[in-house]
């Protein structure tokens, strides 16, 4: 089983030290990916999901922050007991990523193609003309139009949409095994966005890499992931497949997220919410984190942090209550609906 | 999606430039000064140190062009000295004709290696050609101008070359690493800002011996001003490292497995240099006033040497200064280079400005 996964994250904890205290931003996560397998991770801003992907490349900030237990294995390498130099080959090489912003991501300075060449000549040993072969292919499998010129424009040259590509291909120019996708289409507009999906999903066709898809929009993870992590509050709360993710949500904040999304001919006035905010990781409640939002919470939420357990194969839950939803004696989405209106 | 704005960032850069007429003035201000500084030996129709005992604080020679009327080309009128003590001259009726391209009194190597005697302007003996006037041993001011550029100006710029380089190194470190690098390295900047310039030069002069070649003299003199220039320079880099290495694209070098000395040097820097090369421009005038300063106190570049600097001591007297105002005219030039440096950098400051840069395009 272990064999079969490329990347297995095991009971991750990245927490920060801040004057304030220890704020444990991610606290304990377990998930894998198999190659060719897209994992989205979904969660509100703030539950701990950027950290947890750039823990997995090792590049949390410290100070403040530390990566205080747990395993991530890569191929059954455990990525934190390699050393710095041993990391660095491993970044962009096996495991790439791309972030949110295309629009700062690309250093203002070189051309688009300089980029992509660094990061071949990084990892192989190629000369400059074969980078540069190299960066125009990758340009041209990420369906950047005539890639010969625009190998040689800078950033600003190139649109939002344009740079997320050429963002893409620097990450892929070395073919790695895992891509970690970090709100990859939030700064562009829909069109592009579905672009973008579009691209990554025929990327991961062809060259069979796992995609580890962080965002907080649930359209984006039902046209692209096999299998979800719904994160909140530095915990996995619910972990299933993606069709039992929008057919059975088992855990009362997939259940909110799912309600939240507008349905298409549904009249309606305000959006329907779930009520409160993500706690500040400092003021973390005891017992379930999310217990002050439920609708549902029964008084041993309130002192008591259910584990991640099963509660049908490949579908793990966080909650006391996930039983009587799945035996059908607790509707918790009608529960939301009562504490709205 | 097609890219509307294909041109080099050099092409961008000039087009901005060229719309300030003031920071083009100063270019080409420099550009001459230079340029005489280069071709000093051509240019200058006398050695750096031909005297001429007999033409002490001569003024300057008015070069005329007709005769009785009638146009002859250019020319000086004969002179003769009339009061040995008050160095007064009496202009005499004989004119000297001015030739282009004369042969010079001795050999001097063009950039050091083509041997030449031609040079641009001489005066048919026995006259005398005094474009700025002469100085107590009736050496040519506009000559020792010349020559002395040679000093005053390539000090400036080798010595902001040297505090570049430190700053920027230092600097990046200390922005990029942070801690306890940060912590000492801010420490020593503040320790040498915090000394008054003029002191901290004189204390580091005295701790080098006084009488040494003039060659060696110029190292101590660029070693003494870049030693003091790198700490504003480090602090500019370190405060801008410190915003450019929260960019994402730091990240994504990182995430691409770049390590940390290839992030500062390849991601970080570069993008220092737009601002740095304005801050530097603005700089160098600091370093040609500090030459000129130890010159001036007698501590710097010693005669026969000449330097703008050495050449302003006797210009210290005031009853001297009176009767012989010519010999200010070094402190004129260096009014003009350290003029059109600020117009320079102002200019270059403007062109870099990345807002402009983008050509507008989000």
């Amino acid at each position: 089983m272990a064999e079969a996964n490329v990347l297995e994250v095991r009971n991750l904890q990245t927490h920060f030290v801040t004057d304030d205290g220890t704020l444990k931003a991610v606290d304990g996560v377990s998930f894998a990916v198999g190659p060719g397998e897209t994992l989205g991770i979904v969660g509100e801003s703030g539950c701990g999901k950027s950290v947890t992907s750039l823990s997995i490349l090792r590049l949390i900030p410290s100070p403040p922050g530390r990566i205080v237990g747990g395993e991530i294995l890569f191929k059954g390498t455990n990525l934190l007991k390699l050393s710095d130099p041993e990391m660095r080959k491993i970044r962009g090489n096996d495991i790439s990523m791309i972030f949110q912003e295309p629009m700062t991501s690309l250093n203002p300075v070189y051309t688009c193609g300089d980029q992509i060449m660094e990061a071949v000549m990084l990892h192989q040993k190629v000369g400059r003309a074969e980078a540069r072969t190299r960066a125009i292919e990758m340009l041209r499998l990420v369906g950047i139009p005539s890639p010969e010129q625009r190998v040689d424009e800078y950033p600003h040259q190139l649109s939002g949409g344009m740079r997320q590509r050429v963002m893409i291909a620097m990450a892929l120019s070395c073919q790695p095994e895992v891509l970690i996708a970090d709100e990859p289409t939030t700064a562009l507009d829909v069109t592009i966005q579905a672009q973008i999906l579009e691209l990554l999903n025929r990327l991961q066709r062809e060259m069979g890499m796992a995609i580890l898809l962080i965002t907080h929009d649930l359209g984006v993870v039902a046209e692209t992931c096999d299998r979800v992590a719904v994160m909140y509050a530095g915990h996995v709360v619910e972990y299933a497949g993606v069709d039992d993710i929008f057919a059975r949500p088992r855990m009362p904040y997939t259940v909110g997220l799912l309600g939240s999304i507008p349905k298409l001919g549904e009249e309606k006035e305000r959006l329907r919410v779930i009520p409160g905010n993500v706690p500040n990781p400092s003021e973390f409640p005891a017992g379930c984190k999310f217990h002050p939002r439920c609708p549902v919470a029964i008084d041993r939420c309130k002192v008591e942090n259910p584990p991640l357990v099963p509660i049908r194969p490949g579908h793990d839950v966080r909650c006391w209550r996930a039983g009587e939803a799945e035996a059908g004696t607790l509707d918790m989405g009608r529960a939301f609906e009562e504490v709205v209106s | 999606m097609a890219a509307s704005d294909s041109r080099s960032p050099w092409q961008v850069f000039w087009r901005e430039f060229r719309k300030s007429p003031v920071a083009l003035a100063g270019a080409g201000i420099l550009f001459l000064l230079y340029g005489g500084a280069i071709f000093a030996d051509f240019l200058a129709p006398w050695p750096m140190a031909k005297q001429d005992l007999d033409f002490s604080w001569h003024p300057p020679t008015p070069v005329h062009w007709f005769a009785d009327g009638k146009f002859v080309g250019p020319h000086v009128l004969g002179t003769e000295l009339v009061d040995l003590g008050r160095s007064k001259y009496r202009t005499l009726e004989t004119r000297h004709p001015i030739r282009f391209f004369v042969e010079g009194p001795d050999t001097y190597r063009l950039f050091g290696i083509v041997p030449m005697k031609t040079r641009l302007f001489g005066v048919e003996p026995p006259g005398h050609v005094y474009l700025f006037g002469s100085d107590k041993f009736g050496r040519d001011i506009w000559s020792r101008l010349l020559y002395g550029s040679r000093v005053s100006l390539s000090i400036g710029l080798i010595g902001i070359a040297i505090s570049f380089l430190i700053g920027t190194l230092v600097g990046g470190l200390s922005g990029y690493l942070g801690k306890g690098t940060d912590m000492v390295v801010m420490r020593v900047t503040e320790l040498i800002m915090s000394v008054p310039a003029l002191y901290l030069i004189l204390a580091l002069r005295a701790s080098f011996p006084s009488n040494v070649p003039s060659d060696r003299m110029y190292l101590i003199i660029v070693v003494i001003l870049a030693f003091i220039g790198w700490a504003s320079l480090a602090r500019i880099v370190r405060g801008m490292v410190l915003s450019l290495r929260e960019f994402e694209y730091v990240n994504a070098a990182r995430a691409l497995g770049a390590g940390t000395l290839r992030i500062l040097f390849r991601h970080i820097l570069p993008n220092t240099m737009s601002f740095l090369i304005v801050a530097a421009t603005i700089a160098v005038p600091g370093y040609i006033l500090g030459e000129v300063t130890l010159s001036f106190l007698g501590i710097g570049i010693q005669e026969p040497q000449a330097s703008w600097g050495n050449m302003l001591t006797e210009a210290q007297n005031i009853r001297f200064l009176k009767s012989f105002p010519w010999m200010l005219v070094p402190g004129f030039f260096i009014f003009l280079v350290v003029l059109a440096y600020n117009f320079l950098g102002d200019g270059l400051a403007d062109a870099l400005n990345p807002r402009k840069v983008t050509g507008g395009k989000s």
